[in-house]
């Protein structure tokens, strides 16, 4: 599922954010297998480094359903960078973590906060936007132009 | 000052279209959007107990909020005054030595003015946010508080932006918009300090919200090594659950969207990559918001969820635009924001306000708006006296009985081309606007002499009429007395004074008070007997009901008479309902209708179109979605700051009644019926005397 969306869209370069082994390693193998070459950020020059890369792929924690949102829990910057800077966003969701409504979503933000202390949780509801000149709507300032959600699993 | 601003305003004919159509989307999409809502009263009342409760435990959600986030590492700083703020930021920047600021929206920040010292001591301050890194770029002051440069033309903001890169950018917002990621990127990646502003605070968890749609908001937030965040302290509420209720609200309230595009809970400083060692400030702000809390006068101010809805709707506004209309925050609410945080000397554009009172049925906070305007406006002409023609406009209604009296005379006299001239040199009466005609026979002497052929021992109602009615055109009650009669019912005429609406309207609310007094004193013993009164001018209805309680600390008299004041329309309808009145004459047609301002704080005219409908007439409502322009008396006066600003607001509304084709033109309200009728040249008819030409007596 995630080559073609990368192909058809000119991805050379991907990034990975923290997700489980297992999932991890399926993504890898579809990455290779396509010939997209993996960026691992390191050093000081992190924010730089994601800022090239064409694609992000990151791990949902949850969704909603009502606005379209899918949320992520980081408490690594790396991963929230990596939703924020590459202009392709790929967001992989387990089908059978998406809640109805934005207001439900109040207990298990509460509780990754309460788990991680310091923590930066984000609710994406697709590509970033502006309208800020005369009204008119535009997809993709600062964020990616695109975001694209991959669900997996059993419903 | 503000009469020169606002001349200029009303020349920039490209701009006031350009923010006209802004502002017309705002409130289409937000009324798409709130469509989704089954229950929009509910959804009010969620936001504004929220608000309320939050803000009278301002104390304690303060300390726990404070220590939540010290737990989680964040460095919190108390500000009481904009110069504290400032120099906490500075000294941060002195400190790691930076050069680079980059901010994403922070209206917070607007109201310190973060930019100016941090620009004096040398360092660079970049705005990210689009509409308010072209703002800053040109020098201006944001327009509009959601969309700061609302104002510019895509030309325009690609000139700017040309300008700035000394290559040229196309005007093409794709383009503008790729020049403009490729610039802010080296920004962001750079910047030393990330400032934000925060739109909630979550006591429990030491956690603050910020919503940004481009998504400048998130990079400010991570990439630099240290994070400030400005927050003023009425932003705090208690848990996720009220949070999530306000994010909701205000997306849907502000652009129309189910929610923003990133909503970002941030919770201590997270680590990047092998760096740990990096700082998050929440710098929380008072610069006058205890003070206000504290003074009952404008407490509910600090309800605001910036929103910016109530700037959609207001028709001086529209005209006039944020610069003129506001200082730093600009619109309905920053009137009472301005007086308190920046001083009642930079508030004087609450003069441009006409209390109409559509910014309090927009706003999602239920917030009483104009009711803080015209304490604003009271400070201001305690301070510096009221405009003569203020004062005139106020006294208008005093003369009515002795204009009356010699009407034929007066309105001679008035029409008289140097009268008018003098009446403008010497009491700002704008020489071109139609006054309004005075009768010979008032209602109340009609009343007296002719009545006798209407009274009935069986069911009697009271009636409230107010200047139109009384002086101007008598017709209209007359109408509403043959109406009750042929249901039987009989009309009891208290004596009464007129609503004393243009006090409020004006600032002077000490008279306003004497006036409502005296009516709810005159009036109450039938409010205790149970006997319903009626009223016909929107304007008057809105004072019985809602000014009045108001103005006299919600007197158990106030209220008792508010409780029993009905519309005229409603009780006809009742009477209809009930088959006591029948319609046996039936109308024909088209009529066009403007519901009046007050009349959405009361039931947007419902009954009146249903009952128009009854009598077989198709009722089309011919709406802008604001005020018509006249206001009371505003549009009366001479110069931008009444007639100019007053045509300007009607022009689109004449527009769409000279434009279609209708059969009437009606109106519940004499003021509206005055501006319609010289902006349309047309006749308008009020919708009592309609249901009069159905009935067979
Ligand atoms: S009462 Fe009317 S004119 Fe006054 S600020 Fe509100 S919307 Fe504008
Ligand atoms: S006063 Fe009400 S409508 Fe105006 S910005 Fe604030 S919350 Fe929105």
């Amino acid at each position: 599922m995630l080559a073609p969306i990368l192909t058809s869209e000119n991805v050379q370069t991907v990034t990975l954010a923290k997700m489980s082994m297992e999932i991890r390693d399926k993504v890898r193998k579809s990455l290779i297998h396509a010939n997209m070459q993996i960026v691992e950020p390191k050093g000081i020059n992190i924010s730089r480094t994601l800022s090239e890369v064409d694609a992000g792929i990151t791990l949902s924690n949850f969704a909603i359903a009502e606005t379209g949102t899918v949320a992520e829990i980081c408490h690594q910057d790396v991963d929230r960078l990596t939703s924020a800077l590459p202009r392709i966003h790929i967001c992989l969701l387990q089908c059978d973590q998406i809640l109805g409504a934005l207001t439900e979503s109040a207990s298990l933000l509460r509780s990754a906060v309460k788990t991680y202390g310091k923590s930066a949780i984000s609710l994406i509801s697709g590509p970033s936007r502006t309208a800020d000149v005369e009204l008119k709507l535009v997809l993709g300032v600062h964020g990616p132009h695109q975001v694209h959600v991959v669900t997996y699993g059993e419903e | 000052m503000l009469v020169e601003k606002l001349k200029e305003a009303l020349h920039e004919e490209d701009r006031l279209a350009a923010l006209y159509g802004a502002m017309k989307r705002g409130r289409d999409q937000r009324a798409e959007a709130l469509e989704e809502f089954e229950d929009f009263n509910g959804f009010r009342n969620e936001i504004k107990a929220i608000k309320d409760r939050s803000i009278s435990n301002l104390d304690q959600l303060l300390e726990e909020f404070s220590i939540q986030a010290r737990k989680k590492g964040t460095q919190v700083f108390m500000a009481q005054t904009a110069d504290q703020a400032n120099d906490y930021v500075l000294s941060i920047l002195k400190r790691i030595g930076g050069h680079l600021v980059a901010k994403s929206k922070s209206l917070t920040s607007e109201e310190i003015e973060l930019n100016r010292p941090l620009e004096a001591a040398g360092y660079s301050v970049v705005e990210t946010d689009l509409g308010e890194r072209i703002i800053q770029l040109a020098k201006e002051k944001p327009f509009h508080l959601v969309f700061p440069a609302i104002h510019k033309t895509t030309q325009e903001v690609s000139d700017i932006f040309s300008q700035e890169s000394r290559i040229p950018v196309n005007s093409d917002l794709k383009e503008i918009m790729e020049y403009v990621r490729t610039a802010l990127r080296d920004v962001f990646l750079s910047a030393d300090i990330g400032v934000s502003g925060a739109n909630i605070g979550i006591a429990e968890s030491g956690t603050v919200v910020v919503e940004t749609n481009e998504g400048n908001g998130r990079l400010v937030a991570s990439i630099p090594k240290v994070h400030v965040v400005i927050m003023g302290m009425e932003k705090i509420v208690s848990t996720f659950e009220e949070a999530l209720a306000l994010i909701r609200g205000h997306a849907v309230s502000a652009t129309g969207q189910r929610t923003t595009t990133y909503v970002s809970f941030i919770t201590g400083r997270t680590p990047l990559g092998s760096d740990s060692n990096r700082e998050l400030h929440f710098i929380i702000l008072d610069n006058g918001r205890k003070r206000m809390m504290e003074d009952g006068r404008f407490t509910e101010a600090l309800s605001c969820i910036r929103c910016g809805a109530c700037m959609n709707i207001c028709a001086p506004y529209s005209v006039s635009g944020g610069h003129v209309f506001g200082h730093i925050y600009p619109g309905p609410i920053g009137i009472p924001w301005t007086a308190n945080i920046h001083g009642l000397d930079k508030a004087k554009f609450a003069h441009l306000c006409f209390s109409c009172g559509l910014c309090k049925e927009i706003c999602p906070a239920e917030i009483d708006i104009p009711r803080m305007i015209s304490k604003v406006k009271e400070m201001d002409v305690q301070a510096e006296g009221q405009l003569l023609v203020n004062r005139v406009l106020e006294k208008y209604e005093t003369m009515a009985p002795f204009a009356s009296y010699i009407a034929p005379v007066w309105n001679w006299v008035m029409h008289r081309e140097t009268v008018r001239t003098l009446m403008e040199k010497v009491a700002g009466i704008d020489r071109t606007r139609a006054l309004p005609q005075f009768k010979r026979q008032r209602f109340s002497k009609w009343y007296r002499n002719k009545r006798q052929g209407y009274t009935s021992d069986t069911s009697k109602v009271v009636l409230f009429v107010d200047f139109f009615g009384e002086y101007i055109e008598p017709e209209v009650p007359i109408a509403l007395v043959e109406l009750l009669a042929s249901a039987n019912v009989d009309v009891i005429l208290p004596p009464q004074k007129t609503s004393g609406y243009p006090f409020v309207a004006y600032g002077d609310l000490r008279k306003a008070e004497e006036i409502a007094r005296l009516n709810v004193t005159l009036l109450y013993p039938y409010a205790k007997q149970g006997q319903d009164i009626i009223s016909i001018e929107p304007t008057a209805t809105y004072s019985l009901k809602y000014s009045y309680p108001d103005l006299l600390d919600r007197s158990h008299e106030s209220l008792a008479v508010a409780s029993r004041t009905f519309e005229a329309s409603e009780y006809i309808r009742k009477l209809v309902q009930q088959q006591q009145i029948l319609f046996q004459n039936k109308l024909h047609g088209k009529v066009a209708f403007h519901i009046s301002c007050h009349e959405r704080a009361l039931t947007s005219s419902k009954h009146t179109i249903e009952l128009l409908k009854g009598i077989g007439l198709q009722v089309d409502i011919r709406e802008t979605g604001m005020c018509c322009g006249m206001a009371g008396t505003f549009g009366l006066k001479t110069g931008p700051l009444g007639a100019g600003l007053s045509a300007a607001i009607g022009k689109p509304l004449f527009e769409l009644y000279k434009e279609q084709r209708q059969d009437y033109i009606s109106s519940e309200s004499g003021v509206c019926k005055l501006q319609l009728q010289q902006g349309t040249g047309l006749e308008v008819i009020h919708p009592l005397k309609l249901l009069r030409k159905a009935i067979v007596l």
